[in-house]
Parts: structure tokens; C-alpha cells; sequence
């Protein structure tokens, strides 16, 4: 996972996973640069419609958390801090269960111990990059 | 940790759900994500974007929560060094 954050060109995943962070990647750099050939070599490399759709909607929600907190200034945590996050996102997920019947969307998904466990050292990594960067 | 810009927003009194979280996480000795203060100052609002996030994150997908995890923290590491 590092690799990919740290020098995506070159690690070691497949070159259909490399197409589609180097596609993100071109979108948070200039989304504007973004057109109908960027997305036909994803499609190119396998990627689904509905997987690009996906993709670029959580691209496009982290960078309004982003936004949002280098403007208000919201600033890191003590590294426990981000592991209780992690812990807390495994359990219950980024939403309640909303108090009224009438809502049909579920909040938080219950998930096995087995997944939390897997998922546990890969969630506080997003956390960390979502919640807190150095202010300059 | 630094507080933020806006006291009036890190400051403010919290209603539910947040209050009670707030009050557990500093009974224990947890320090309080800022960004928690952010879904807390209106609330009737910020509800929304975390069913959204709820679902963009975990909903049905092709991509597994994982690589959406993945994706996430990598837009969050390029929106540190702008080009």
C-alpha cells in the first residue's frame, strides 16, 4: 500500500490497478486536464463504468475533506489517536444509524472480527491522511 | 494538539450524538478528531455527508473498501504537495 503513495510508477501491482491511480492521480492535479481518453484507457484496462464512477467519487469526497479542514484547521493527532479512529471506522463505519424508522439507508455496517482485523492497519493510514495534514 | 481556526466551531456546545461521544472519548482519555467538530457544529446538516461517505466507502462496489481506502488516502497525500 505504501509503494502506491509513495511512488506509485513503480510499484509492484498490477498495471490495470496502475492505470486507475494514475488516472486519480491526473485528476487531482488538474481535473480540468481530464477527458474522454484518460477514461477510455481505464475502460481500456478493465475497468467498469460503475468502478470509475466509484473511484472518482471518493477522489472527489476526500478532497472536500481536505478543503474543509486546511481551511478550519483541523491539525493532527497523537499516532493513538489515529488508531482508536481505525478501531472506531472498523467497528461502526463513517455514519450512524440515524435515529428515525423512516430512514432506509443503514448507518454503520456490522462487519466479521476477521475483516476488522485485516482491514485495522490499512483504515487509520486513510484516517490520518484524511483528518489531520502538517499545517505550514 | 493545535486548536483550530475557529474556536467558535471547536468550542461550541455540541448537541446529540456528539455530545455524548465527546464526553465518553474525554472520560477516557481520548483525544477528540477535530474534524468531529466539524459533523458536531450543524449537525443537521453534516448528517447527510456522513451517510454519503457511508456509502461511497462501504456501499456496493466494484471496488472493494480497501482500494476506496487506498484511493482516498492517496488523494489525501497528492493534496499535500500541489504541483
Amino acid at each position: 500500500m505504501q509503494s502506491v503513495l509513495n511512488d506509485l510508477d513503480n510499484a509492484p501491482i498490477s498495471e490495470k490497478d496502475r492505470t486507475l491511480y494514475a488516472f486519480i492521480r491526473k485528476m487531482v492535479r488538474d481535473s480540468t486536464s481530464i477527458g474522454q481518453e484518460d477514461v477510455d484507457v481505464a475502460r481500456k484496462a478493465g475497468w467498469s463504468d460503475e468502478a470509475l464512477y466509484d473511484a472518482i467519487t471518493v477522489c472527489s469526497l476526500f478532497q472536500f475533506y481536505n478543503n474543509w479542514i486546511d481551511a478550519t484547521g483541523v491539525g493532527d493527532m497523537p499516532a493513538f489517536g489515529y488508531e482508536m479512529s481505525g478501531h472506531r471506522l472498523a467497528s461502526h463505519g463513517y455514519a450512524r444509524e440515524p435515529q428515525s424508522e423512516s430512514r432506509s439507508e443503514p448507518g454503520g455496517a456490522k462487519r466479521s472480527k476477521t475483516a476488522k482485523a485485516s482491514r485495522k492497519s490499512k483504515r487509520p493510514k486513510a484516517a490520518k491522511a484524511s483528518q489531520g495534514r502538517r499545517r505550514g | 494538539m493545535k486548536p483550530m481556526y475557529l474556536a467558535g466551531v471547536e468550542n461550541h456546545d455540541a448537541g446529540e450524538p456528539h455530545a455524548t461521544m465527546f464526553r465518553e472519548m474525554r472520560g477516557a482519555g481520548v483525544p477528540i478528531p477535530q474534524i468531529l467538530h466539524l459533523f458536531a457544529f450543524k449537525p443537521e446538516r453534516t448528517q447527510h455527508l456522513s451517510l454519503f461517505t457511508q456509502g461511497v466507502m462501504r456501499g456496493p462496489s466494484p471496488l472493494p473498501p480497501w482500494q476506496r481506502e487506498l484511493i482516498a488516502a492517496f488523494t489525501s497525500k497528492l493534496n499535500q504537495c500541489l504541483f
